[in-house]
C-alpha cells in the first residue's frame, strides 16, 4: 500500500484567493482522499484541528507582513518536510509588496491619521516591510500565480509526488510561448495604455508590438496566456522566469532590458515619462524579492 | 571586489564603450589630464551591452557609483546601441530612485573619442558629489 500523504493548508497575509483556486481542485482532491492517498491534517479553512504534529507537505500562501505571520511560518516549517510557497505572495511578495514603497509608519498614519503607533501587546505588530517566504524560511517548492491556475497547482503536486526538482517542474517557458497572438517583428514607437486606447476586440497582433506594455516575454508560463488572449496586457503575476541558480534581480533586469529594447522611443530619456509608473509596471508582484525590497531613507 | 586591501572611497565603476568612452578616457590619459583616481574602468564593446543587471550587480558589489559612458547620438559604431542602452538605463534609474537610491549614484554620459577633458570633468564631478553623499547603503 502506498503511504498516505499528509497535507497542511494555511494562509498568512493575503486575499485567500489561492484557497479559492485550491477549491477548484476539490474533485480530484476528494477522489484522492476517498482512495486514502491524501489526508488533510491541518487547514483552518476546512477543518477544526487546532494543531498538528507532523505533515509531509504544507501549502502555505500569503506573505510575511506582521509578527504573527513570521511565527506561523517558522512553526509550520519546523513541522513539515516539504514547504510549498503557494501563490505570488508567498513566492515573490505579491501585489501588496508595493506597500514597501512607504515605511510602515507612513502606511499606518496614511490610513488612520495621526494615531499612537504604540500597539497593544495582544495585536501582532507590523514588520518593517512585506517579505516573501524565502526571506525568512527555507522553501522547497513554489506555485506561482495570483491566483495560481488550478492546473499549475496540480502540476506542482504531481511533480512533488514524482520527486522532481522545482526547475524540472517548470521549464523556462514564457507566456509568449502560450500566447496565440501573432508577432511581426516590429517595434512600437510609443507606449499605449488600455485605459486610454482600449485594445481592439478582434485583434490577433502581439500587444507588445502594438505598443501595450505586456510583460509576457519574461513571465513564467502556466496560465495559458489568459490575459493577452482577451486583449489585456500581461502584468507578470506568475513571476519572471528564473533560471536555476539565478537571483530574482537578474530576472527583473532581463525584463527591463527586453522592454527597453522593444520600444523605439525617441529621445530615449522619454521612455520613463511614457510608462508613467515604471516601478509599478515592472515590479507589481516582485518588489519584495528585489535586492532593495523597500524604500531606503 | 577583493577584500584584502581597502579600496579608496568613493569608488566608481565606469562602463566605457570601446569606440567613444574608452577612447575618450584613453585621450585623457595620453593628454596627461589629472583626474580623481576613484574610477575603475570596464571596457565593453558597446554601451548597448550594458543593461540593468550590470548596474544592479555593481551596486550589490559595493561600488558607490556607476557611470555608463556611450557615444553621442548618431555616433554609435553599431548604429543604435547607445539608444537601447539609454532606454534601459532610464528605466532602471527610475526604479532605483523611487526606492530611495540617490540620483547621483547612477549616471549616463555621452563622451566622444575626442573629449578627454570632458571625461576627466565627469569623473571629478561625480567623485565630488559621491563624497558629499557618503558611502553607498549597500557596502558590505
Amino acid at each position: 500500500m502506498v503511504k498516505k500523504i499528509s497535507l497542511v493548508i494555511d494562509e498568512l497575509t493575503g486575499c485567500e484567493g489561492c484557497k479559492m483556486s485550491l477549491l477548484e481542485l476539490i474533485e480530484p482532491l476528494l477522489d484522492s482522499i476517498m482512495r486514502d492517498e491524501i489526508e488533510i491534517v491541518y487547514a483552518p479553512i476546512l477543518l477544526d484541528a487546532e494543531s498538528f504534529d507532523h505533515a509531509d507537505i504544507a501549502l502555505l500562501a500569503g506573505s510575511i507582513r506582521n509578527s504573527e505571520d513570521l511565527e506561523k511560518a517558522r512553526w509550520i516549517r519546523e513541522k513539515v518536510d516539504i514547504l510549498v510557497a503557494t501563490g505570488a505572495c508567498a513566492y515573490i511578495g505579491g501585489i501588496h509588496g508595493l506597500g514597501n514603497l512607504f515605511t510602515w509608519r507612513d502606511l499606518v498614519s496614511g490610513v488612520f491619521g495621526n494615531v499612537n503607533h504604540e500597539v497593544a501587546d495582544e495585536i501582532p505588530s507590523l514588520l518593517e516591510y512585506t517579505k516573501p517566504l524565502w526571506r525568512e524560511v527555507n522553501v522547497d517548492y513554489f506555485i506561482p500565480g495570483c491566483p495560481p491556475n488550478p492546473d499549475t497547482i496540480a502540476k506542482v503536486l504531481d511533480g512533488i509526488k514524482r520527486g522532481l526538482k522545482p526547475h524540472e517542474i517548470f521549464e523556462a517557458r514564457t507566456v509568449c510561448d502560450e500566447c496565440p497572438l501573432k508577432r511581426e517583428e516590429k517595434s512600437a514607437s510609443k507606449v499605449l495604455r488600455v485605459i486610454d486606447t482600449p485594445v481592439e476586440q478582434s485583434t490577433d497582433r502581439c500587444l507588445l508590438e502594438q505598443g501595450y506594455l505586456c510583460l509576457g516575454p519574461s513571465t513564467l508560463a502556466g496560465c495559458g496566456a489568459l490575459c493577452p488572449k482577451k486583449g489585456v496586457p500581461c502584468i507578470g503575476c506568475y513571476g519572471f522566469v528564473v533560471k536555476p541558480g539565478e537571483s530574482f534581480d537578474n530576472a527583473i533586469a532581463r525584463t527591463i532590458a527586453s522592454i527597453g529594447a522593444s520600444f523605439k522611443i525617441e529621445p530615449p530619456e522619454r521612455i520613463d515619462d511614457e510608462i508613467l509608473d515604471t516601478i509599478g509596471t515592472f515590479m507589481k508582484f516582485i518588489l519584495p524579492s528585489f535586492f532593495i525590497p523597500r524604500i531606503i531613507k | 571586489m577583493a577584500k584584502k586591501h581597502k579600496p579608496i572611497r568613493p569608488l566608481i565603476l565606469a562602463y566605457c564603450c570601446n569606440y567613444c568612452g574608452y577612447a575618450g578616457a584613453d585621450l585623457a590619459g595620453v593628454s596627461r589630464i589629472e583626474y580623481e583616481p576613484n574610477v575603475v574602468i570596464v571596457r565593453v564593446p558597446c554601451s548597448g551591452r550594458i543593461g540593468p543587471e550590470h548596474i544592479i550587480e555593481a551596486l550589490k558589489e559595493g561600488y558607490d557609483g556607476v557611470l555608463v559612458v556611450g557615444c553621442h547620438y548618431g555616433d554609435c559604431h553599431f548604429i543604435s546601441g547607445n539608444y537601447v542602452s539609454k532606454r534601459r538605463f532610464t528605466l532602471i534609474k527610475s526604479i532605483l530612485t523611487s526606492l530611495g537610491v540617490e540620483e547621483e549614484r547612477v549616471r549616463f554620459e555621452h563622451i566622444s573619442a575626442a573629449e578627454g577633458r570632458r571625461f576627466a570633468e565627469v569623473v571629478n564631478e561625480m567623485t565630488r558629489k559621491l563624497r558629499e553623499l557618503g558611502p553607498s547603503p549597500f557596502v558590505r
